[in-house]
């Protein structure tokens, strides 16, 4: 896989905030719904203050030059979205305790396997080789249309707890992707056989 | 011989889809322009005829019980002051499109993609390598298996439709077949497939910001024609493919209709304004946070691989799609500055509306004026005469 050595500071600067889209957007779940929460609010700005903090840092000091400065940083920001999308299942499904456990623990383990596995998932991603990596990549036959279209529907159809369930799903899949994506700060120029 | 019945059941489906569609444009011709008021408020002055259905106005501090579940009531009391629909009627509407998707728009192109299919450019042929249809798995099981299925009293084996899909969706997969390269369709394909993936490979990469829009782009006019252009060549031509997008807004309507015809707003009925405003408006705000969905979760994906941080297999994309999706629609709906801003839509839809009915039934007014009392002058006229 390549590597591009060369970065300017403003295209960094909008790859960083392009990837921040998801877990701002699920962070504004977690304020909105239900009812509008001041605490995690300021939860969410405390989270884009850090990701302001740390734009200036690494353009100031050029730290995001080498693939493990360019890569970790936004993989730990991106892991947010899971994080945010599970307070908003959490609070939309009454904020009880142990669906609280729950989510949690399931974000821990999309996490603990998304670093353990990196290899095999970031292999299987991009060029799948077994049985359950081919399963998981049939499901891009619906198309980033087709899903985006289903998400539609069922976000203007479905009660809350589904759609807070659903967000929570793909936020989750995607944050174990990501997390796996460290292995290419690992190996910048490991290549899918 | 052809499994002749799956196609016959099948345009059953879709004659059924059309019907239902079709519903809006009639009720339109029939609308009365008079909207009804709705039930009676309590306390207002209720008239003997009025329709007073006092289980859909339920206070919450007056029943801590909660309203009745049967009429669109809410079973938990007070939830409903949250905000939250919790339980509305259109939820089946939303398990249905993903049952169907992953029926009609998953098989096809799953044939090809599980055996990992690559497509290779020669001349001006892009060829798509894999095994085909007959590799597959699900073909071997449905063939050697002893299943057998009921289908109105006669008895298919699986046999049977595993040669159907071999025969009929082996043949329309990708594996194995030679394309255009040239033609706009398999361009738009080929451009997603060395975005997403294979262009990082690419030692001169385009710009960062060139390819956050081409992947904007992208989606979008691919949304475009997928959902909104619906009876396009695009769209016909790639089949059970890609009805994804025009079955999904049939199902929108479909369940727009049921609520008109017997669910939460019966009161209105299917001969109102007020329906044909909401079929309107629950399918532009459908469509509108597809397209803006796919949009998105492009530019992220064609932003990220550019800079080398992470090539995003096809289906994270459609993760991030139906993430994006699902929470604009949601947001839409349930979110109130947005709420506002669709209700206000939908009274602008409504209003326009009533206006033409008005305008019509006041020309038709006109008309029948103009004509009685030209009958009225030629009979005095010819009266006169005789």
């Amino acid at each position: 896989m390549h590597f591009p050595k060369r970065m300017t500071v403003g295209a960094y600067i909008i790859t960083f905030w392009v990837a921040m889209i998801m877990p701002l957007v699920a962070g504004f779940c977690s304020i909105a719904f239900p009812t509008w929460s001041e605490f995690w609010e300021k939860v969410v700005l405390c989270f884009i203050l850090a990701g302001v903090i740390w734009t200036i840092l690494a353009s100031v000091f050029k730290w995001f030059i080498p693939p493990k400065g360019r890569i970790i940083p936004i993989t730990i920001g991106f892991n947010f979205t899971g994080i945010f999308s599970s307070v908003f299942l959490w609070r939309i499904t009454g904020e009880t305790l142990w669906m609280g456990i729950l989510l949690t623990v399931i974000y821990i383990a999309c996490i603990v396997t998304g670093y353990k596995y990196r290899k095999t998932i970031l292999q299987e991603g991009l060029a799948p080789k077994t049985q359950w990596g081919k399963r998981v990549a049939v499901l891009g036959g619906i198309s980033p249309v087709g899903f985006a279209f289903f998400g539609g529907v069922l976000g203007s159809n479905a009660g809350g707890a589904f759609v807070a369930s659903i967000v929570m799903v793909t936020s989750n899949f995607l944050c174990l992707y990501f997390t796996a994506n460290i292995y290419r700060a690992e190996n910048p120029d490991w290549e899918p056989k | 011989m052809r499994a002749g019945w799956i196609r016959k059941s099948v345009f059953l489906v879709l004659a059924m889809f059309i019907v239902v569609n079709l519903l809006p444009f009639y009720s339109i011709a029939f609308a009365d322009s008079v909207i009804p008021e709705g039930p009676a408020q309590p306390g207002g002055p209720v008239q003997p005829g009025d329709p007073v259905e006092p289980d859909e106005h339920v206070n919450p501090d007056d029943s801590p019980q909660g309203g009745d579940t049967s009429k669109g009531g809410d079973p938990k009391g007070g939830e409903a002051s949250k905000g939250i629909d919790w339980f509305s009627s259109g939820n089946i509407g939303g398990y249905i499109p993903v049952i169907w998707g992953s029926v009609g728009d998953i098989l096809p192109q799953s044939l090809a993609i599980k055996n990992g299919f690559k497509v290779k450019i020669k001349g001006n042929k892009a060829i798509v390598k894999g095994s085909r249809a007959h590799h597959n798995g699900l073909y071997r099981t449905l063939v050697h298996s002893n299943w057998e299925f009921n289908f109105f009293g006669k008895k298919i084996n699986g046999k049977t439709i595993g040669n159907y899909i071999f025969n009929e969706v082996g043949r329309q997969g990708l594996a194995g077949t030679r394309y255009n390269k040239n033609h706009p369709a398999v361009q738009e394909y080929l451009k997603k497939y060395n975005l997403y993936g294979k262009k990082a490979a690419n030692p001169t990469p385009p710009s960062i910001a060139s390819r956050a829009i081409q992947g904007l782009k992208l989606e979008a006019s691919t949304a475009f024609k997928e959902n909104v252009q619906i009876f396009s060549k695009e769209a016909q031509s790639a089949k059970y493919a890609k009805g994804a997008g025009w079955i999904g807004a049939g199902l929108s309507i479909g369940f727009t209709t049921y609520d008109y015809a017997a669910g939460e707003k019966k009161n209105h009925g299917l001969a109102s304004t007020e329906y044909v405003a909401d079929v309107v408006t629950g399918l532009g705000t459908g469509v509108a946070a597809g397209i803006a969905g796919s949009a998105v979760a492009g530019a992220i994906a064609g932003t990220l691989a550019a800079a080398g941080v992470v090539s995003l297999p096809v289906v994270a994309v459609g993760a991030a799609g139906l993430f994006f999706g699902a929470v604009i629609s949601f947001g839409l709906e349930n979110w109130e500055p947005a709420k506002k801003a669709k209700d206000w839509i939908h009274g602008k839809v409504n209003d326009g509306l009533e206006y033409v009915n008005r305008k019509a039934k006041d020309v038709g007014g006109w008309m029948k004026e103009k004509t009685t009392s030209a009958i009225n002058w030629a009979g005095e006229k010819l009266g006169n005469l005789f």
